[in-house]
């Protein structure tokens, strides 16, 4: 007993060892001042940037990093690598819609198959090594090479050709707006020649992903913790400078903090922790967009929800019935379930962007008319079951088939709304129209590069495969309007608008897609924030870090 | 002793064949869900031509079979396959995210032994008192009540309006960047310690106390009711009354002979407990934003990451058995009367 007794000693030994560590930590977090540490790092900082404490932080909603290799890099790192790499142009959203960024000028051929673009001299690559033509023609050959990522945006482009150390040319094979394609946020990023002239990196595409860049940005990658954090910090020898009148102010640094659950990203951003919380949800933006120490800025996006009818399921296959559902849906209070978010679309194209057009027939709730129409296709009564998919967790698409359902069921039509992971949605379409697994399908589009071709053909061009074009819409007049339209961006702009606006109503008149909704997005940040800048190419939450600042 | 050794070899034996039955049972369900992992992996956007050469790359477009064998092969060789999410080794994802989980579950079990054994036996010794209503209010709070409520309470008050402690993450950012933690074994408190980054050791201590908190909730309730019921059987004894005509001291018969017997069974809830935690502490590590592997495999259950919900299974279901095997040792070091 006594030998055995030893046992509970040990015990009460370790419990008592706890409880001492436990109350010394106790008090000295009491005790303990709540300012973080001097920084020690600080001096590694170069003049450039007057204050190296300027820290943003931002809470982002989801694993935002996939691959951050610049030719592979295709998904939601894009806010982050956004300012790390630089195309030739870059694409503003405004008048004029490119402006000028590591080619200086540009100049095309009536025609439209000529390209030439004289580069920016002085320009230093993140590793030292000077931007010129070699870079622009190693970066082009590579994701070429490669195959991957956004690399079809570059279909259209022959050849590239170095003229001289500072002018380099395209030729294409049809004609295609080029200063649209170099100036993607995908597949177009110039980097550094000289990263394995050595030849010591087995694997560049591993080098880049262990947290490695090579870019011409104002900022570069410090550190990646993958799942929990992305670090930027500033590049002191940028092309583009410091300086300036808030010099004293700029970031010069960018944490990416993820954090998944929105109730902790609202905490984060009240107590100002965070300068930025990204999808803050709706209700709780509403709340805090007046307390001191906050400001909403509200931005339009290239973003946009739409929900596919299916053409070729049993029950919607007749052009009437998919005019009745289309009219069926309650668009008004749609927009409101936004809260400010969402603005009514016209057409395929995104409200602001080149392509959107204003006056294209937008369908209103009109039971009355969905009635007739039914009737017209032998369904005065309704009397069959709709199944619409959306992806879980999405609440725009979410509300948008309850909404919808209930004005459905007034007809005597029944919406099995139903919830699935994106994976799971995606090889159910995959599976292609012989297969009846849905009549609607719900998610979201946003532009790999801007042109109205990159929504119209991958939603709506005929596919043998099945890929995008959820509503398995085959329609060789819409096909022939839009291959057409793309030709003609570059050399005959206001032609190619035509033909679009023709397709699209087709479009519309098929009933092939519901339009729900373009996206506006709404930036919560700490109201210290100033020349808050975000780049309009990407749906994204996106920033321009080196043009915002950081008010003491 | 050889019985011992004869027992652990037993014991290691059925580890594999469990292992291998997680592995072939995980590997073929996780592919039921319909999904392309080849097309996820190339990004979204993709063309079809890039879908279909990933899927030659990954080699998903051999027969199922195959692709087990090829697999286990890897395994076998220490290669788990890379994440079709994160595009890294899923060992080294594992070795990141692991450490985290097993520092949080480790500190949630202590606070939960402090508090839960004490104040059982206490419980058991004032049976029907004050003390005893309290503490059964306190253990049904932490059995019931959601961890995730228990967590956003905690930030509440300790967080928003004390400010006492951080609200989410592992280490303050600042710290991250001006004194970051040398990484040995990935347990910060650990690293931080022995590299006598002692700013650091505070700053992640002053991180975990929340999570650890709100995890030990329910085990702390659990291991509470456990060794109160032990207890109140084991004060019946006639060798306590015997140690009480003695004159030992109450708190030496209550803690020395008494918790010595009745702790087996809380020891053994405890360990499961401790095991769920590792992986089934999701809830916690989402509200606190903890790094843990509970994350991990959710991430990777929404991105139907193969390689990762098979990795991550196989490591659950050893690290069950390993503590299960410990449970055993030690159950049958405390009680003689337990034969291995």
């Amino acid at each position: 007993m006594l030998v055995n007794g030893k046992a509970i000693t040990k015990l009460q030994g370790v419990v008592i060892l706890v409880v001492i560590v436990a109350a010394i930590g106790g008090v000295y977090f009491v005790a303990r001042p709540s300012a973080p540490p001097e920084s020690t790092s600080t001096t590694e900082m170069t003049s450039a940037v007057a204050n190296p404490t300027k820290i943003f932080t931002t809470a982002e909603d989801y694993d935002f990093v996939t691959d951050i290799d610049p030719a592979y890099s295709f998904s939601g790192e894009i806010v982050a690598m956004a300012n790390v790499y630089e195309g030739l142009l870059v694409y503003t959203g405004g008048n004029p819609e490119v402006k000028p960024s590591l080619a200086t000028s540009y100049d095309a051929t009536p025609d439209g198959l000529t390209w030439t673009f004289k580069l920016r001299e002085g320009v230093k690559f993140h590793d030292g090594t000077p931007f010129n033509a070699t870079a622009v023609k190693y970066s082009f050959d590579r994701i070429r090479e490669l195959g991957a990522g956004a690399v079809y945006i570059w279909d259209p482009v022959k050849e590239l050709k170095i003229i001289d150390t500072y002018t380099v040319q395209y030729t294409l094979s049809y004609a295609a707006p080029l200063q649209r394609i170099v100036s993607s946020v995908y597949g177009a990023w110039i980097y550094s020649p000289n990263i394995n002239k050595t030849g010591d990196i087995k694997d560049l595409h591993d080098w880049f992903n262990a947290g490695h860049d090579a870019g011409t940005g104002p900022y570069m990658f410090e550190t990646l913790e993958r799942g929990v954090q992305l670090t930027l910090t500033y590049f002191g020898d940028y092309w583009e400078g410091w300086g300036g009148p808030h010099a004293a102010d700029r970031i010069a640094k960018v944490v990416f903090k993820i954090v998944e659950d929105p109730a902790v990203r609202v905490q984060m951003i009240e107590s100002g922790s965070v300068q930025h919380a990204a999808a803050i949800p709706a209700q709780e933006r509403k709340r805090i967009q007046n307390e001191t120490g906050i400001r909403v800025s509200w931005e339009n996006t290239y973003f946009s929800h739409y929900a596919f009818l299916n053409t070729q399921s049993p029950n919607l296959k007749d052009k009437l019935v998919r005019q009745a559902i289309s009219y069926a849906f309650p668009y008004q209070d749609y927009i409101i379930t936004g809260e400010g978010s969402y603005i009514q679309p016209r057409g395929a194209i995104p409200t602001g962007m080149w392509g959107h057009i204003d006056d294209l027939y937008q369908y209103q709730l009109n039971l009355t008319k969905a009635k007739e129409l039914l009737t017209q296709a032998g369904h005065p009564n309704g009397g069959f079951k709709l199944i619409y998919y959306y992806i879980s967790g999405v609440e725009a698409t979410g509300s948008a088939g309850q909404l919808w359902k209930a004005e459905l069921a007034k007809l005597g039509i029944e919406l099995d709304v139903r919830g699935m992971t994106w994976p799971s949605l995606w090889e159910l379409m995959k599976q292609g129209p012989d297969k009846y697994n849905y009549d609607i399908v719900a998610f979201a589009w946003w532009p790999t590069f801007i042109t109205p071709y990159d929504f119209m053909f991958n939603m709506w061009h005929t596919e043998k495969t099945p890929l995008w074009n959820a509503a398995y819409y085959y329609n060789p007049q819409y096909d022939q309007l839009i291959d057409e339209a793309y030709k003609l961006e570059g050399p005959q702009p206001d032609q190619a608008l035509k033909l679009y606006k023709q397709a699209q109503q087709v479009l519309i008149d098929d009933a092939a897609t519901v339009f729900l909704d373009d996206l506006r997005l709404a930036f919560v940040m700490r109201s210290n924030v100033q020349g808050f800048q975000y780049h309009a190419a990407i749906g994204y939450d996106t920033f321009v870090f080196w043009e915002m600042w950081l008010e003491s | 002793m050889v019985d011992l050794k004869r027992y652990i070899v037993k014991r290691f034996l059925q580890t594999l064949i469990i292992v291998l039955g997680i592995s072939f049972i995980t590997f073929f369900l996780s592919r039921v869900a319909p999904s392309d992992p080849a097309a996820l992996w190339v990004g979204i956007h993709a063309r079809a031509e890039q879908i279909q050469r990933a899927r030659v790359e990954l080699g998903l477009d051999q027969p199922l079979y195959v692709q087990y064998f090829i697999y286990m092969g890897d395994l076998l060789q220490g290669s788990w396959g890379t994440s079709y999410r994160t595009r890294q080794p899923v060992l080294k994802d594992l070795m990141f995210y692991m450490p985290a989980s097993m520092e949080l579950a480790v500190i949630g079990q202590i606070i939960a032994s402090v508090v839960g054994l004490p104040l059982g036996v206490i419980a058991a010794s004032k049976k029907n008192t004050k003390i005893d209503h309290a503490s059964r209010i306190l253990a049904i709070a932490g059995v019931s009540l959601p961890v995730f409520w228990i967590g956003l309470l905690l930030q509440i008050i300790f967080s928003r309006t004390l400010g006492i402690f951080p609200i989410e993450g592992r280490l303050d950012t600042t710290i991250q960047m001006t004194m970051p933690i040398q990484r040995i074994t990935g347990f910060f408190l650990f690293d931080s310690l022995v590299t006598g980054n002692f700013v650091a050791f505070f700053d992640a201590l002053r991180h975990i106390i929340l999570p650890a908190i709100a995890l030990s909730s329910y085990s702390m309730g659990l291991s509470l009711r456990m060794t109160r019921s032990s207890m109140i059987e084991i004060l019946r004894e006639k060798y306590l009354k015997t140690a009480r005509a003695f004159g030992l001291p109450e708190n030496t018969i209550r803690f020395k002979y008494a918790l010595k017997n009745a702790i087996v069974p809380t020891l053994m809830v405890m360990g499961i407990s401790f095991s769920w935690s590792l992986t089934g502490a999701f809830l916690v590590e989402v509200i606190f934003n903890w790094p843990g592997l509970g994350t991990y495999v959710w991430r990777a259950i929404l991105a139907v990451d193969y390689p990762v919900i098979v990795g991550v299974s196989i490591i659950a279901s050893l690290i069950i058995v390993i503590i299960n095997l410990i449970l055993d040792l030690v159950q049958a070091w405390i009680d003689p009367r337990v034969r291995l």
